[in-house]
């Protein structure tokens, strides 16, 4: 399998001499590795020795390393490379060499009769990317909106405060309350009456307050309401 | 210089108190020792008076430890690297610290493709500075217990004995044996394995009549592996040795001590000094 690893740039040579490229494009390369902190693409590399490599191909790539490793020695130490086993390296080099084609090809190659084909051909295709795109984006957005309707809607939920309830709810949400939560029956109406005009004399400061005031609010029954409102029931 | 790689894959075995005791015995032999730490767990970094900050700000080992020798080839180097060991043993002992950044590191690590040479390579920069570099390796099967096999001439295994750390025996064999295929492309000779040591064992006189014969048989026939003479018991003052703190006010530093430093006529000094002399004399070094 061609692995993928970090290799030392020291631990490289390379066939091709250097004075083969312009030292100012392999300056602007070696700032550019040490800015997006690596080759993106990869050399490859054949093994010589446990601790030795040699340049398949991107020779540019490779004193582009070389440079940037010159310019800061402790962040370019090492490069991205694969690394060919053994009786691999032509397969690898043909797949390189069909990659780094058909990226420069298409334009430079294609004479006068084939243009508008090629050209709709791109056309085609760059419709299609930007549809996938916009596809990709609308998703997330969606996505992305539910999430933050969700939490917008978590974070304005008041928090139920079962005293302000008390102190608060209509007379029939009360007589409604209290008739599913507890076993007061028929005396609902009269406990809400009275808890009404307890209220207004002055509101509940605390769940003590509250059956104390109102006689036919027994400990349990308020237990009871609270937990059907606070949901853990 | 001879290195020497103290390895189990079953922790708990007693392999850190072997390495730091057996670095100070050494030591108080007159042997030049480096202690390297390669277990994120840096029990054999505490244990050297390494670690006494209490606060995160006040760690000076993050940048600079076993991490950062392994990290980079150009940079980094041992001398950069090494620290003394502090109120630790006399003479104190050079340590190259461990840190717990080890586990994080590990992934990015596996990606560099020298990664597993680095230590090796850098030692042998180094190499009349020390007789003896003990390597206290992790308890587990993964790259920094590789890069310590690979790094070391020979390896010692502690073991209590008990069931699951004779199983791990195997698993020990099986990961020397791969090691080896490693080194023979290094065209570096198989790593030696000077034997099992047993540690940890109970004093308790029925158990070593009647059981810890048969424990060591075990050892010997069914994974025939060879077995130190010498054994470390379980003892109360090599456990508390390490435990030591030192009372500064309303602080409570931590002041791990070698056994030697501890309880220089105990019972365990006698038997790190012996495990010290079985040692040289296996590796052909003057006692």
């Amino acid at each position: 399998m061609s692995e993928y690893y970090l290799v030392d740039v020291k631990s490289i040579t390379c066939h091709v001499p250097r004075s083969q490229f312009q030292a100012d494009e392999l300056d602007m390369l070696a700032q550019s590795i040490l800015t997006t902190k690596g080759l993106l693409l990869p050399l490859l590399l054949k093994q010589t020795a446990i601790n030795s490599f040699e340049v398949l191909a991107g020779d540019r790539q490779y004193y582009a390393a070389v440079r940037a490793m010159e310019i800061n020695p402790r962040a370019a130490e090492m490069v991205n490379a694969f690394i060919i086993p053994m009786g691999l390296e032509n397969a690898a080099l043909d797949q390189f060499n069909h990659l780094s084609m058909g990226d420069a090809t298409p334009l430079q190659s294609s004479t006068s009769p084939t243009v508008s084909s090629d050209l709709e051909q791109r056309l085609i295709q760059l419709e299609s990317l930007v549809q996938s795109a916009f596809i990709q984006l609308q998703t997330a957005q969606t996505l992305n909106t539910q999430r933050l309707e969700r939490q917008i809607i978590q974070s304005n939920l008041p928090k139920p405060n079962p005293l302000t309830m008390f102190n608060s709810a209509p007379i029939p949400d009360l007589i409604h309350q209290l008739t599913q939560a507890t076993r007061l029956g028929a005396k609902v109406k009269k406990v809400v009456e009275d808890l009404d005009i307890a209220r207004q004399q002055s509101p509940f400061t605390s769940y003590s307050d509250l059956v104390n005031r109102v006689s036919g609010l027994g400990e349990k029954s308020v237990l009871k309401i609270i937990d059907a409102w606070m949901g853990t029931d | 210089m001879k290195t020497i790689a103290i390895y189990h894959n079953k922790g708990g075995v007693g392999k850190t108190t072997t390495a730091v005791n057996l670095a100070a015995g050494l030591r108080n032999k007159g042997k030049k020792v480096l202690l390297i730490d390669i277990d994120a767990q840096a029990n054999s970094t505490f244990a050297t008076g390494l670690i006494k900050f209490e606060f995160e700000e006040d760690d000076d080992l993050k940048h600079k430890n076993v991490l950062q020798l392994i990290s980079s080839a150009d940079f980094d180097f041992i001398p950069d690297i090494v620290r003394r060991s502090s109120g630790f043993n006399h003479p104190e002992i050079d340590v190259i610290p461990s840190h717990i950044t080890l586990i994080d590191q590990q992934q990015h690590l596996t990606r560099i493709a020298a990664s597993r040479l680095r230590l090796l390579f850098k030692l042998e920069k180094i190499e009349d500075d020390y007789d003896i570099v003990i390597i206290d390796a992790p308890p587990s099967r993964d790259l920094y217990a590789e890069i310590a096999l690979i790094t070391a001439d020979y390896l010692i295994i502690p073991s209590d004995l008990k069931p699951f750390a004779n199983q791990g025996l195997n698993n020990v064999k099986n990961f020397v044996a791969e090691v080896n295929e490693f080194r023979s492309n290094l065209k570096k000779e198989p790593l030696e394995v000077l034997g099992v040591l047993p540690s940890k064992v109970l004093t308790n006189n029925r158990f070593l009549q009647h059981i810890f014969p048969r424990l060591l048989e075990t050892v010997e026939i069914r994974y025939s592996l060879p077995v130190f003479k010498t054994i470390i018991y379980e003892r109360v003052a090599l456990s508390n040795c390490v435990n030591q703190t030192s009372n500064m006010g309303v602080r409570e530093i931590p002041s791990p001590k070698s056994i030697f430093e501890y309880e220089p006529h105990c019972e365990s000094v006698r038997e790190f000094r012996n495990l010290s002399t079985e040692l040289l004399k296996k590796i052909g070094e003057s006692t």
